[in-house]
This record gives C-alpha cells, structure tokens and sequence, in this order.
C-alpha cells in the first residue's frame, strides 16, 4: 500500500515538473524587446505591488518567462506566484527584477532582448478604489464601485446600483471620494431612484439630499477638506450632445455651475462661487487644508434671444478652463478672493482636475482642448506644474497619444494614479507611475492582473481612480439600506458655514 | 437501462413522448427558425473564465451560465431544437422514475413539457429585453435540477437525517447555483415529506425547508451578493417580466409548473410509491410488473391530456406576424440577402412596423430600387405587438444606424443597450465593423479577440480580423462596401432622443455632400420622408446632375411634381414628367377632394387600394404616423 501511495505521489511529482515551465536550453537570440501585454517593460513598481503578469502579444505556440534577480528566479508563463514574486521584489528593492522572454514556435525557441522591472523602495497605499462604468452614456445598469487590493488581486464592490435600482427606477453612482485616503470617512451620490448623498464618517452612516433652492444643484465633484469635517462640491447642469462623426463621439457640457461648502456635522451649505458668467468645477484641497483650488470657464452669453443652454451647446468648444484658488483659513472658516494659478485659455486649452501632491510642490492636471468632462477627449493628457516656480509642462513621460484623464496621488506622493485610454480609445484602464521629488516621472504601468489578458475582455472602464489606506470595511448591503432610508435635508446658511 | 424500460417506461409510452417531442421539434423548426437564430444571438456566451465569473456574481449564475452555453446551440436552429427536445425527453424519463408514475398517466407528464415550451414561444418581443441569459434553456435545466434533487431525495435511505442534510444542502448550494429551482426543490421536498414519514418527522422537514428557503437567499444577499435587489433574492433565476410594471400573465406558465411539482409530490400515488422504494428492490419489481402487465393504456384520456396540453401549447403561441417578419428580415440582412428581405416584404399582409419599412426601404436601396419601387409595397407604422412600449431602436437600432453608416450612433446605441441587456452577438459584430470602418484598430481587436471566444461566431471574427487596418479590402468586402458609401455625414453634436428613423432621415436630408451618389440619392430619399420641399429640389437638383441620361425615378418625379404645383412653378407641364406621374397626381386629387372633413384614417383606408402606390398618398397622408 505504501509503496503504491509512493509511486503515486512519484507520478504526481513527475506531472507536474511536466507541466510547470523551464527555460529553454537552445534558443536564437533576437535583439529586440518582446512584445507583450501588458507592456511591463522598463517600469517601475512599487515593492509592495501585486505580481507583474503579462502575455506575449504576437504569435508563438508558447512562452516562457524568467524573472530573476542575482540568483533567485522565478520561470512560470508570465504569471509569477504571488509568494515568489514578493520574495523578487523584495530583494529587488532599490534595483531591477530582471525579464527574459522566450518564445516558442514549433520547435524552435527565440529568447528576446531581456527587460527591466525597476522595483522602487517608496511603497504605494494598499488599496485603491473606482467605480466601473461600461462606456455608455445613458445606460447605467450594473454600476459598482469596486476596491482592489494593489499587493495582491482580491478586487470586491463597495457598493453596487443594483442593490436599490430596479428597471426602471434605475440607479446612478459616481463620485466616490475620501477624506485624506480615509476608507473610513468617504462619501458618494446615488442619483435618480433613492437617490442622495451617502456620507461614511468613522462607522456612521447617512444619507443626506443636497438639493436646496438656494444651490444650483445637489453636490457633484467633492473634495473634503483634509481634516475638517467640510466637503466642497461643485453643482451643476449638466447635458451629453453625441457627435455624429467626430471620434470624441460625446460631449458633456455644463449650462451653468457653481461652488458650494457643506458641513458634514451641521448639513448647513453655502455658497462659495456662484457667478453667472464662471463655470466653477472640480474643486479640489491642497494639502495644508489652506487653500482650495478649482476650475472655471467663463462664458457669456452672445445672442439674448436664445436660452442659454441652446448658445452653449452650440458654442461648447469655446468653453476654456483655468485653473483658480481661494486661500482658505481653517479656524475662521473663511475664503479669500480668487487667484489665477494656470491660464489654459490663454493657451487656447483647458485644464481640469486640480490635484496637489501631498508635499504641497506639485500641480498635477489634465489639458485638453476645449470643455471640462476630458476622458471623452482623445487629445487630453497630464500637465505637472511646479507650484514654486509656476512652470506647467505637458507631464510626457505619462502621456500617450491617446486620452489621459483623471489622476490622484499616493498618501506619500511618490506614485499617482490616472485614467488612461491608450490601450484602445475607448476602455478606460488605471496606470501607476512613479514620480520622483525633482517631478520626473517613470514609464508608468498598467493595474496588474491575475490574468494578463483581463483588460482586453473586460467591458467596462475604471473611473475615478482613488488611492487608499485600506480598505472599506462597510457592506454593500448596509450603504443599500441606508439609500434606501430617508435622507437629511440640507440647510442653506448664508455668508460662510 | 433495460429495467428502466421495463419497469417504468413502456415501449409505447416512449413512443409516444418521441412523437410528441418530434412534433415539437418540426414545429419549432418550421414556424421558429429565425426567432431561434434571434435567440441565440440575444444570449452570447463566451467561453472565458470572466464571463464564468461575470454570471456567477448573481444567484443561479450556473444555471444562467449552462442555458446561455446550450442556447449558442441554436446558431443552427435544428442542433439547438434536438439537444432541447432530447434533454425533454430526458426530463420525461426522470419525472416518471421520481415520481413513478404509471404508464396509464405517463401523458400527463407532457404538461410541464408543454409549459417548458410555452415559456419559450410565448415571449414575442421580450426576447429583446429579458435580462435573464439563457433563459431558452433556463427554465429545462433548472426543472430538471429540482426533479433530479426530488429523486435523490426520495431514493435516500431514512436514516442518519440523511434527507434533511440533502434537503438543506439542497438549498445553501443550490440557490447560489440554480436560484429560484433550489429553493423550489427544498420547498417540495419539505412538502413530499409528509408522504414518505411520520407527521411529526414531516412537520420538522417542512418547518426546515421553510426556514432555509426563507433565511439562505437573505444570508447571500447580506454577505455574498452584491448585484441583487432585495426585492429580487428570491426569483432568481426567473425571468423579470417587469419593465414599468409587472406582466404577472407571463408567469402563469411557471405558476402552471410549480402546481404540477406540488400535485405530483402531494398526489396520494407517490406516497404508495416511496413506500415500495423503501422495500427490496427484488419485491418491488415484481409488484409493479404485476401492477403493469396486460394494462391498456385508456386511449381517451391519453388523447384528452395531449389535445389540451396542445391547445394551451398553440393558443400561448405569440404569432404576430409582424414580429415574424422582422426576426426574419434582420436575418436574411445578416446574410447580406436583399432580394429575400424583399421577398420577405412582398409577402406583408399586416400594417408593418417601422422596423420592417426601413429594413425594406434598406433592401430596395442596396439593390437599387428605392426610388423606383418603394411606394409599391405597404407603408405604415404599426404597434409593436408587447404588453410594453416596444421601439425601433430596441429592435432594428444597431442594424440601421450601422446600414446608414451613422457608426457613432451605432456604436453608442450597441453599447447602451449592451449594458442594459447584456452583451450581445449583434452588438460585438456591429462594434467591429463600426471600429472597422472608422480605422480604431485596437478597441476593433478587443472586440474580435472576444468575439472569438465564441463557439459560432469565431469563424466571423477571424474574417474581420483580416480586415484590421486593410481599409482596400474593407472597400472591396460585399458586406462593407455598401456602407463605406455612407460616411458623409458632416459632424453634429445633438441626440436622438430615441427616435432612430426621425434623427437619421433628418441628418441625411440636412446634409449636403453630393460627391457620392449613393449617399447623395439617400439624401433625396431623407427628403421625400421629411417632406420638405426646399430640401427636396436640393438634392433633385444634385440628383438630376449626378444622374445625366439616366431615367428618374417615379418617386422623384411625383415629389417634383407635387412640390411643384404646389409652389406655381411655372411651365411645370412642359417638363420631362412621364404621364404617369401626371395622371395618378390628378387621379389623387380628384379623390381626395371628396374626403374633406373625413376621418384621416378613413381617408387612408378608402386610397389606400388604388393610390398608396404614389408619394402623393405618403405626402398628404402618411406625414404623421405615430412614432415607436
């Protein structure tokens, strides 16, 4: 009986050492890099990432990968366990994991021009987290907002439309968002059916309806300041227009938007920009917590006899947005007057999403042509400004020639995060880019997956990339029952909250 | 195998279910072939460890995953119909050994089979809309599962609480897997309970498989599930008829079912039966081989049993013609067949659709006989036959928009209707050729790449992918060529508001570019159907230069004619216009001058016979047909 367990266990053994990779021995060199997807070639990560998987990307019956450094190695077929490959990186910190790719077809083998993974020692926030949206523009059946975990791949949904919407009595989500990385403190908008905005704040749980006579709108694109409890959003009116042939193929369009302040303890709002010629949006905190930067457009109306969204849809190209900030005293709660930080317009361009680096230097935003809503911009890329000399430069080293979008830093500010459309124009995928304390930024890379081939098949874009602590640790089902609840009416207080 | 047939199915009752299933299977085939190929396309499946997980994130995701593998069968309408009626057959097998019933009855058992077919045919345009995937093999399958639960149920020894563990296992593993079916299968096997033991033994049973059917679906909702309503939990894996309200007369046939499952684990039989499972199995052969032989099967009962389950098969039918007629269009349009769409067309006894105007006036376009000929065939714009408001855009939406060239639209609309129904065969194929025509190389790979992980529709998939980045071949391809034609549009940045027809006929009737004459006469077409006559001399005029030595259409000219009597162009009778034009223009009036103060449809139905043949009866009388 024994022995025959032994020769099992032999059998089992033998199979799989036939079945796991090894490195050919008689291969002809080929001087060139391997195509692979995704292109992990020259990146650099951060120690703590998930294992860089990838597939070859031309045609060969199979490959064979060999990440090593010094004399560990990993040999599988462009999917490292997990378990070595923490191992690799960590010995690899401050260096390079290096790639060899092999490639076989029939039966001769072609070993490619090794690679480089240069593994950085500034460690990325575990978690991140962005809402799944297909690419449509009406439709929102199966919206989720999703965390992942960065150092493995365990991805699960922190809330989806679902569990409230029904057929017709449909539910939009969106703009998720926390307090300084906070997974405890986070808010975002359900719209339509049970509609409000959900507001986490250390275990407790409300739902509060923004809508006032006083505002423009509810809240749209927050931005909490980093330690008090007070959120800015910009309102709007918002309207889609679908281009028949252009390849940006949708426009979205603001007719009107303001700036407003909410007290997440009191439910008071105020106004805080409410021009009738500024399009006021995308309010983000430096930092500090001392001043609030933001995006506006002005426009005036040229022809009195048509309604103001007919002018505006008919002139939504010559929408323009600069980048602006208010000074802000967080004891007296006051804002000072506004200040021009970048003129897009003057560069005939448009700058939207404000976002400082937790150091206070940088400026990092995205610069399209025209119009504010850039993800639907194949020219939109990332601009970095240095806030000490005011010098903007296109941010190239991350740029492709396809659209780059929105972006958010690490906790440490070493690493951002940003949407980017390069892989096919049209599926929104995160990459990570390191960037360095000059500004210099690395050759960004891809979200990795379990399964290389992921991104191609998936059908829905990542939104809103947002770096976290950790995780969320609230159910899905209890943020349904909360929307599902009655909702907090805000209370509009004039002159400062 | 052989004692299966001998102690339960006897040679003729086989027979007879055989015969029944074939009459099914011819039936399906002859009247449903095109609805099957529609079906299938409706529900892709795709052989990758996402779209496993993508269905396994609700509950009955195995059970959606297994129907949507099966309906890809239906590709080939005869291949889908005979693994269906083959897997019925099965099903008749296994309810006659679960539920030992007698040959005498074995007819009966064609009751769930004719409701499992009901289920299928009754549906009409809710194909288009049904969320559920798979749900053609959905409803076999998971009867199957609750049968097959039944039967291990009952065959379990009454020991060791044997039956009560496979009762809740029954359900904690079932609902994730089959839904609604686990939770129906511990239901009733709470209820047989009380026909296999002791009633105090039965009431823990029953007391078990209520608590469990109740607590396991909240339990999953709480902690496993994230993409499920709470109203929803415990229908999973049924079909939401449910649009604005919910169409409760679409359930009857599963309710039908259900009963049928109580009275056979509740009829006094069964109890008579389980009791003889619990003997040696020696005894009970020989018992019920005594029971059976020299039984003659009562040939009126039988009769009385399949005439009404064929009567509720034929009268839940949905047999709109209309309905028909465009399954069957979109089909032959998918095989780039216009002479059969016209073919199609002639044979119109109803008011059609808007869906089957325009894929006719498509047909006529493509083989050049639009102007010529439109008029003759019939005009209208008929209800969609369903219970909800049913439009052109969910039936025939991709298919125009993509046929008119219109691709941003079309690609839009594929994916908003992607979303809110599920990916679709159609939708993939018409984002590639979009993605194709357009030169976006790479979200057309992504496309075809996943396209190819299908069982029928790789073959298309790797033709197109020839076509990557080759816009020469593109030119050249039968399918393509036509549209390439079509993309002149001048961009626009507005919406279509859901009206497909009414956005697309105003776009080419605005447009003004005149180098191509197909695209230019499309244009002219636009006009005649904006019935706008500043537009119309337009592009006549264009046409007319475009078109030197040619004859012009009858339809041109009666617009000509009519616009032109209607704004006093002088000497209008000294142009070229054939005397038909003339003669059926004051035949037109003549009439309808004596229909003043007529109801309009009154007026439609009274010329429609001798005049609705001519651009006079479509610009006085069809201008304002309801929209869908």
């Amino acid at each position: 009986m024994k022995s025959k367990a032994f020769t099992f266990f032999i059998i089992i053994l033998f199979l799989m050492a036939c079945g796991s990779p090894s490195v050919p021995t008689a291969y002809s060199q080929k001087d060139q890099l391997p195509a692979i997807y995704p292109d992990y070639a020259q990146v650099t990560v951060p120690v703590n990432i998930a294992p860089l998987s990838f597939e070859y990307d031309g045609q060969a019956d199979e490959m064979v990968a060999r990440y090593s450094v010094e004399d560990e190695d990993i040999v599988c077929n462009g999917q490292p366990p997990i378990g070595k490959w923490r191992s690799l990186a960590q010995k690899a910190k401050g260096g390079a994991i290096t790639v060899e790719v092999y490639t076989r077809n029939g039966r001769g083998w072609t070993r490619f021009k090794p690679f480089s993974i240069f593994v950085s020692p500034d460690s990325i926030d575990p978690y991140i987290s962005y809402r799944l949206i297909a690419p449509s523009f009406i439709s929102y059946e199966s919206l989720t907002i999703n965390q992942r975990c960065l150092e493995n791949y365990d991805e699960c949904v922190i809330y989806d439309n679902m569990l409230c919407g029904f057929e017709a009595k449909g539910q939009c989500i969106n703009c998720h968002h926390y307090q300084q990385y906070n997974p405890q403190r986070l808010q975002f908008h359900a719209r339509q059916y049970q509609g409000g905005t959900v507001i986490a704040y250390d275990g407790k749980l409300k739902k509060v309806n923004m809508r006032n006579d006083s505002i423009l709108s509810a809240g749209v694109y927050p931005a909490w300041h980093p330690w008090l409890n007070l959120i800015v959003y910009a309102t709007d009116k918002t309207f889609q227009l679908f281009h028949t042939v252009d390849p940006n193929k949708v426009e979205v369009y603001d007719e009107e938007s303001d700036i407003i302040a909410y007290d997440v303890e009191t439910d008071e709002v105020t106004n805080l920009e409410n021009s009738k010629k500024e399009f006021e949006v995308f309010p983000a905190w430096a930092p500090d917590g001392k001043t609030l930067y933001y995006c506006s457009a002005h426009f005036e109306q040229h022809d009195s006899a048509l309604e103001k969204n007919s002018e505006v849809k008919m002139r939504f190209k010559e929408l323009k947005y600069n980048i602006y900030r208010k000074s802000f005293n967080p004891d007296t709660r006051q804002f000072g007057p506004r200040e021009l930080v970048f003129d897009a317009a003057a560069r005939d361009s448009s700058a939207t999403f404000p976002r400082i680096s937790p150091d206070g230097r940088y400026l990092l935003f995205t610069m399209g042509h025209y119009g504010y809503f850039h993800i639907w911009h194949h020219d939109a890329d990332l601009w970095l400004m240095d806030l000490a000399s005011g010098i903007a430069r296109p941010f190239t080293e991350v740029n492709s020639p396809d659209t780059e979008s929105y972006h958010s830093w690490s906790s440490n500010g070493r690493w951002i995060i940003f949407s980017s459309r390069r892989g096919d124009g049209n599926f929104t995928r995160p990459f990570i880019a390191h960037v360095a304390e000059d500004g210099q930024a690395s050759k960004p890379f891809e979200l990795p997956s379990r399964n290389p081939d992921y991104h191609r098949q998936f059908m829905r874009c990542y939104n809103i990339p947002e770096f976290m602590k950790g995780p969320v640790t609230i159910r899905p089902e209890r943020f349904a029952r909360v929307l599902k609840g009655d909702a907090v009416d805000v209370k509009y207080v004039s002159g400062g909250l | 195998m052989k004692k299966l047939f001998t102690d339960h199915c006897s040679l003729i009752t086989i027979i007879s279910w055989i015969i029944a299933l074939a009459a099914i299977a011819c039936g399906l085939l002859v009247f449903e072939s095109h609805y099957l190929w529609k079906v299938q396309e409706l529900n892709l499946f795709l052989g990758t460890p996402l779209f496993l997980k993508q269905q396994m994130v609700v509950p009955a995701g195995m059970l959606t995953y297994v129907g949507t593998w099966l309906t890809q069968l239906l590709y080939y309408p005869w291949l889908g119909v005979t693994v269906l009626c083959g897997w019925w057959l099965l099903l008749l097998f296994l309810m006659k050994r679960t539920f030992a019933v007698p040959a005498r009855w074995a007819p009966l058992l064609l009751i769930p089979v004719g409701l499992l077919l009901i289920t299928n045919v009754d549906l009409g345009y809710w194909i288009y809309i049904l969320k559920l995937r798979g749900h053609f093999f959905l409803t076999t399958i998971g009867t199957t599962a609750v049968v097959a639960l039944l039967w291990g149920f009952r065959s379990l020894p009454d020991k060791y609480f044997l039956r009560a563990v496979w009762m809740v296992l029954t359900c904690v593993v079932g609902y994730p897997l089959m839904g609604i079916y686990g939770l129906a299968a511990t239901l009733l096997m709470g209820l047989w309970a009380w026909r296999l033991m002791s009633r105090g033994r039965a009431a823990v049973y029953s007391v078990i498989a209520t608590v469990t059917a109740v607590a396991v679906p909240l339990l999953c909702y709480r902690y496993v599930y994230h993409e499920t309503n709470l109203a929803n939990i415990y229908y999973a894996g049924l079909p939401l008829f449910y649009v604005t309200e919910r169409y409760a007369q679409y359930y009857i046939p599963y309710i039908l079912l259900a009963l049928f499952m109580i009275c056979m684990v509740c009829l006094p039989r069964v109890k008579q039966t389980s009791q003889k499972v619990n003997q040696s199995t020696g005894q009970q052969a020989s018992k019920r081989k005594s029971q059976k032989v020299g039984k003659w099967i009562p040939w009126v009962e039988q009769a009385a049993v399949v005439a009404v389950v064929t009567w509720g098969v034929v009268h839940f039918w949905y047999k709109d013609e209309n309905f028909h007629h465009e399954v069957k269009m979109q089909h032959l349009i998918d095989q780039t067949d216009w002479k059969g769409v016209l073919k199609e067309a002639a044979a119109q006894q109803d008011e059609p659709t808007r869906a089957i105007v325009m894929m006719r006036n498509l047909a006529l376009s493509r083989l050049g006989r639009q102007g010529d000929v439109m008029y003759q065939y019939r005009n209208g714009s008929k209800r969609y036959n369903a219970p909800f408001d049913m439009r052109l855009m969910m039936v025939v939406g991709t298919l125009v928009y993509y046929q008119y060239g219109m691709l941003n639209y079309c690609n839009r609309l594929c994916t908003e209707l992607g979303v809110e129904f599920g990916w679709r065969a159609e939708h993939y194929q018409y984002m590639i050729r979009c993605a194709l025509l357009n030169g976006e190389k790479e979200v057309a790979r992504k496309y075809i790449n996943i396209l190819k992980q299908t069982m029928f529709y790789d073959d298309w998939a790797a033709k197109a992918e020839s076509l990557l980045d080759k816009p020469r071949l593109i030119a050249k391809d039968h399918e393509m060529e036509p549209i390439t034609h079509m993309l002149h549009y001048s961009d626009v940045a507005s919406g279509d508001q859901g009206y497909v027809e009414r956005f697309l006929m105003n776009q080419l009737a605005k447009n003004s570019y005149s180098k191509d004459p197909i695209f230019q006469e499309q244009s002219l077409l636009a006009s005649l159907w904006v019935k706008d006559p500043k537009l119309f001399w337009h592009h006549f005029s264009i046409y007319v230069s475009l078109h030197p030595n040619e004859p012009i259409p009858e339809a041109y000219q009666e617009a000509a004619y009519l616009f032109g009597k209607m704004e006093g162009r002088p000497n209008l009778d000294q142009l070229p216009f054939s005397q038909g034009v003339k003669d059926r223009f004051n035949r037109f009036y003549q009439v309808i001058s004596q229909c003043e103060g007529m109801n309009i449809e009154d007026v439609r139905k009274r010329m429609e016979r001798l005049h609705s043949n001519t651009f006079y009866y479509d610009y006085e009388l069809m201008s304002k047909l309801p929209e869908y």
